[in-house]
């Protein structure tokens, strides 16, 4: 029997930071390109590498507000999980406390020990 | 008339005989570990490897970034001064913690899902049935001295023990597990997405992006401080310099590769899990296989690089 389908991931959504990341990007090339070309002047390109630094920063600061918002999801995420723990917890003791009872059997096997003897003083099967 | 002893002697072959029957039934009836608790076993421990190298990952951005930090320092010593509150990690600390905590909660998860799943309960089980039956053989020779139960005996009894206790475990795996994986399966998927996405590529918000440029930065600084000191550098030193950028440079490249693989192992554990879920009820289910095949090649490719990248240090 073949298997049945798996379901597919949720369908992209577009990030909202996604626009501004490409036109920093976009500059820091720019920048770059600038500052690292022998051809311009040591003032280009001394303004050409404050504009780099400037431009690493906003880039900076735009991942920390992913990772900010990547935390809130994340928290969101490891409270659904809670109810499915709860039962995978309980479903482990349950599974233990099987073993658990077993500690018994030594009680019980000696139940048994008990039995026979009694069963033999009865008479023949 | 039958004498007591031989009574005796026919009954506890008897009620022994029943116990091993009923053991050896249930036995037959299934005490190896279900489909669904193989797979499920083989999960959890694919899902560990990845885990620990998504750690691994926030820790690699967090040191590129402490790198780039006292490079840059170093190189804008003479014209930038010196700022201690500008010295800190890339990653808050808040922000870290919460990730360690979820990353610990899906440890924790396949942990549990190894533990209810695989042969360690049905193993303790033996171990206590062949307590109990050792029990019963010294009980036998302090007390019981007319009653004499057999080595061979009592580990028949043991096994039997074992394997009726392995059904009832097995029975309560098949009537519980699946509804688990099911409600499970969501906060999985949500979660893992957050984390593909926290890592993200150089060319999207996130931690590859501040990696790459992290080693922008320290290519650079490099640069900076060989371009402003080559005049007063002998030879050697001008070579040690220089040879520090190509290495930079592949440092960089296989920083994006490591982080690449480990959201690439975090799309691949969400669809095992996606698989382990749908598959629940299936015998066999090549397309889980498929799956745990994929997360396990993504976990060992990132372990080398990662490997490959602290053993640089």
């Amino acid at each position: 029997m073949p298997d049945p389908p798996v379901p597919a991931p949720s369908a992209t959504t577009v990030n909202p930071k996604q626009a501004a990341f490409n036109a920093l990007k976009a500059t820091l090339k720019n920048a770059s390109d600038a500052m690292n070309n022998p051809a311009n002047t040591q003032a280009a390109q001394a303004a050409a590498r404050a504009l780099w630094t400037e431009t690493g920063e906003q880039l900076d600061a735009l991942d920390q507000a992913q990772i900010a918002d990547d935390t809130v999801a994340l928290q969101a995420g490891a409270a659904q999980m809670t109810p499915g723990m709860e039962k995978l917890k309980a479903l482990k003791e349950k599974i233990s406390a099987l073993g658990n009872d077993l500690k018994e059997a030594a009680s019980i096997l000696t139940g048994i020990d008990k039995a026979i003897a009694e069963l033999g003083a009865l008479g023949p099967f | 008339m039958i004498p007591k002893a031989c009574r005796r002697h026919k009954a506890r072959f008897c009620l022994f005989g029943a116990v091993i029957l009923c053991g050896l039934g249930a036995a037959l009836c299934g005490c190896t570990l279900s489909p669904l608790a193989t797979r499920a076993t083989a999960f959890s421990t694919a899902a560990t490897a990845a885990i620990a190298q998504t750690t691994n990952a926030y820790q690699l951005v967090n040191q590129s970034y402490a790198d780039a930090q006292v490079a840059m320092l170093v190189a804008n010593w003479d014209t930038t001064p010196f700022d201690a509150s500008k010295i800190k990690p890339f990653i808050p600390a808040k922000d870290l913690e919460v990730r360690t905590q979820v990353l610990e909660g899906l440890q924790q998860y396949a942990t549990l899902l190894a533990e209810v799943s695989g042969k360690q309960p049905i193993s303790d089980l033996e171990t206590q049935a062949t307590a109990a039956g050792n029990s019963l053989v010294k009980l036998q020779q302090d007390d019981f001295k007319g009653f004499k139960i057999e080595d061979q005996e009592k580990n028949l009894a043991v096994s039997a023990i074992a394997a009726i206790g392995g059904v009832l475990m097995e029975h309560e795996r098949a009537r519980a597990l699946p509804g688990i994986l099911d409600k499970m399966d969501k906060p999985i998927q949500q979660i893992c997405k957050v984390l593909e996405d926290d890592i993200g590529t150089p060319d999207t918000p996130g931690l590859a992006d501040a990696l790459h440029r992290a080693y922008d930065r320290q290519i650079d600084a490099q640069k900076q401080f060989i371009k402003d000191h080559a005049a007063s550098m002998s030879a050697e030193e001008k070579r040690t310099e220089i040879e520090e950028l190509p290495k930079l440079v592949q440092g960089q490249r296989q920083a994006d590769q490591a982080l690449a693989a480990t959201a690439k192992s975090l799309a691949a554990l969400a669809s095992a899990h996606a698989a382990l879920t749908a598959t629940k009820s299936q015998k066999d289910a090549p397309a889980f296989k498929l799956e745990m095949t994929q997360l396990v090649q993504n976990a060992q490719a990132i372990n080398g690089f990662y490997l490959s990248l602290s053993t640089k240090k």
